[in-house]
């Protein structure tokens, strides 16, 4: 069964068409990159699927629960991670961790704390204030944070965004741990080095419509001859060849 | 349009009613509704909060527990007062509506509100300032609701003492705060000056705004505890023993001068120099105990009352110049 299932989502803001009834599946286990320029409608569908926004049409099922019309059932189900996450900068991440289980009904003790700090290479920094962390290490106690109830689906937004090579790679790393213990992953990213690196399969999107799915390499093979890809690639074409060609070159703001 | 006014004995029950067990019942559901949210929620919440946000968490019964602590204490130093109050009328009457008021902001604001909305980016400011809303517009209600007693009418006039023609009467007393009463006042602002010795010379620098806090402690104390009253033929002076404040009515302007039965806090609000409007009317209170007082009533209305021991020879001897002043003569 999906994890997650988008169908016909579409979401207008007045007269402006954000999501133009995009339908994509995720399973069990995958990890799944949504990929778009600015503006092509992957903020939007995240929205609906975190319950902060109202589909104009279309349904978005959670593990089976409609984001609709079982709201709280839906959310239940979903670790979030946003683009950039403000915690209680004066509280140490031993304290945050305690307090946000708490917030998720967890009982977690001193040993099950450090453990989930260690997970994340974080046991070093458990008596650290959160606004000493470097943005890695935030990222990383963010990541950890979305994932203390053990959600069925996590959604990333653009998890590595800011970091130096270093961090992406242990982000990464933590990702793919995370899919190792049975989660699935939905998430955002603008650089299709990460989509390559951990994403099992893609979808480009622009302007609210679904442009192409598949693995990366299927993505590759099924779009090389295109004209629009074959114009922009230096030698064999790229996802980011294929990215371009299919999203258009003009820059998005 | 004429009020009509309760009897004592109606007015004692509902301050009683709003000021003691009305707070006993929010403080008791309270504790109720924080050991249910506390029960079924996170383990430990923000428990502190400092100038740059959240910077201790902590268990949600410390708020359980600090609610009892305060409001309990506090609930129980307001009943003592509305027990012994004379009279509910002037400040008197604001007395049960304060007791509910400081009981329903702190239990709503830093404690029910603070657990059921732990997490939420609603803690701790707008608990605060709904609980602070709250229990002042809950003050005001009940403040404008509560049967009241009349206003206290002025103290008869004296019986002038009989002076022979050309002979003068002068009359000074004073009256003290019980020494064990200052005793206290004073060694609290002596331990505020040596913690704040000892804070700034071993541990915090900043601690240096602690020096300032005896400065009204004392202040208070200086112009509190013993206060004199000189009546003489030209009129009345009363002073506190450092001077200041000080207070001369002359003869010409007094009317009457009687002994008047005071309550500090249900008359003037507490001790101390004390200005009320009583009947449209500004009234001085000097006041240092409860008890007997001179009550001075002036040409335009206002009146003056200084608690002093002997207060009605104070008054025969005033009532005898103010009546030869206002063409009554000197037998």
């Amino acid at each position: 069964m999906s994890v997650l299932q988008v169908d016909g989502l579409v979401v207008r803001y007045g007269g402006r068409t954000a999501v133009d009834g995009l339908s994509f599946a995720i399973d069990s286990g995958e990890i799944f990159g949504l990929l778009g320029p600015n503006g092509a409608g992957k903020t939007s569908t995240l929205s609906v699927i975190e319950g902060l926004q109202p589909p104009t049409a279309g349904t978005v099922l959670v593990d089976g629960e409609d984001v609709t019309h079982a709201p709280l059932a839906a959310k239940s189900k979903l670790g979030v991670q946003l683009q950039s996450s403000s915690f209680q900068a004066e509280l140490t991440i031993e304290q945050l961790t305690r307090l946000y289980a708490g917030l998720y009904g967890l009982r977690l003790d001193r040993d099950g704390i450090r453990d989930r700090l260690e997970r994340m290479g974080l046991d070093g920094e458990r008596a650290q204030p959160f606004k000493k962390l470097s943005g890695g290490q935030q990222q990383r106690f963010s990541l950890l944070v979305s994932t203390l109830p053990h959600p069925v689906l996590m959604l990333l937004d653009e998890p590595t965004q800011g970091l130096d090579p270093q961090s992406r790679r242990q982000l990464w790393t933590e990702i793919e741990a995370l899919r190792g213990e049975g989660g699935s992953i939905l998430l955002t990213t603008h650089s299709m080095e990460e989509a390559q690196a951990v994403c099992d399969r893609i979808a480009i999107i622009d302007h609210g419509r679904l442009l192409a799915t598949g693995t990366p390499a299927g993505i590759v093979a099924e779009y090389r001859e295109d004209p629009r890809v074959r114009r922009l690639a230096h030698g064999e074409p790229t996802l980011e060849d294929v990215f371009i060609g299919l999203t258009g070159s003009a820059i998005r703001d | 349009m004429s009020r009509r006014y309760a009897d004592h004995a109606t007015a004692r029950r509902a301050a009683l009613t709003a000021g003691v067990w009305v707070p006993l019942a929010v403080i008791l559901l309270g504790e109720a509704a924080m050991i249910a949210a506390g029960l079924s929620g996170p383990e430990e919440i923000v428990t502190h909060w400092g100038p740059n946000g959240p910077d201790r968490t902590g268990p949600w019964w410390e708020f359980a527990i600090t609610v009892a602590a305060v409001d309990i204490p506090v609930l129980a130093f307001f009943a003592v007062f509305i027990l012994r109050a004379r009279r509910f009328s002037g400040m008197g009457r604001w007395l049960a509506p304060v007791s509910l008021g400081i009981t329903v902001m702190h239990t709503l604001g830093l404690g029910v509100g603070v657990v059921v909305l732990s997490g939420s980016s609603l803690v701790p400011t707008a608990t605060i300032v709904g609980g602070f809303a709250i229990g002042i517009l809950a003050a005001i209600i009940v403040g404008f609701a509560l049967p009241r007693e009349s206003p206290a009418t002025s103290a008869p006039p004296a019986t002038a003492i009989p002076l022979g023609l050309g002979e003068v009467v002068a009359w000074s007393g004073s009256v003290r705060l019980p020494v064990a009463f200052v005793a206290s006042i004073a060694a609290i602002a002596i331990a505020f000056i040596v913690l704040a010795i000892v804070l700034v010379t071993v541990a915090d620098r900043h601690a240096l705004w602690l020096f300032v806090v005896p400065v009204p402690i004392l202040l208070a104390l200086g112009t509190t505890f013993d206060w004199s009253v000189a009546v003489g033929p030209t009129g009345v002076t009363i002073r506190s023993a450092i001077g200041w404040p000080r207070m001369r009515i002359p003869v010409d302007d007094i009317v009457s001068a009687g002994v008047t039965e005071v309550d500090p806090v249900s008359d003037f609000g507490g001790w101390g120099p004390r200005w009320v409007v009583r009947n449209g009317k500004g009234r001085w209170g000097f006041v240092s105990r409860r008890g007997p007082a001179l009550e001075i009533t002036r040409r335009d209305g206002r009146s003056v009352v200084a608690t002093v021991d002997d207060a009605a020879t104070a008054a025969a001897v005033l009532e005898a110049y103010a009546g030869a002043a206002s063409g009554g003569g000197v037998a």
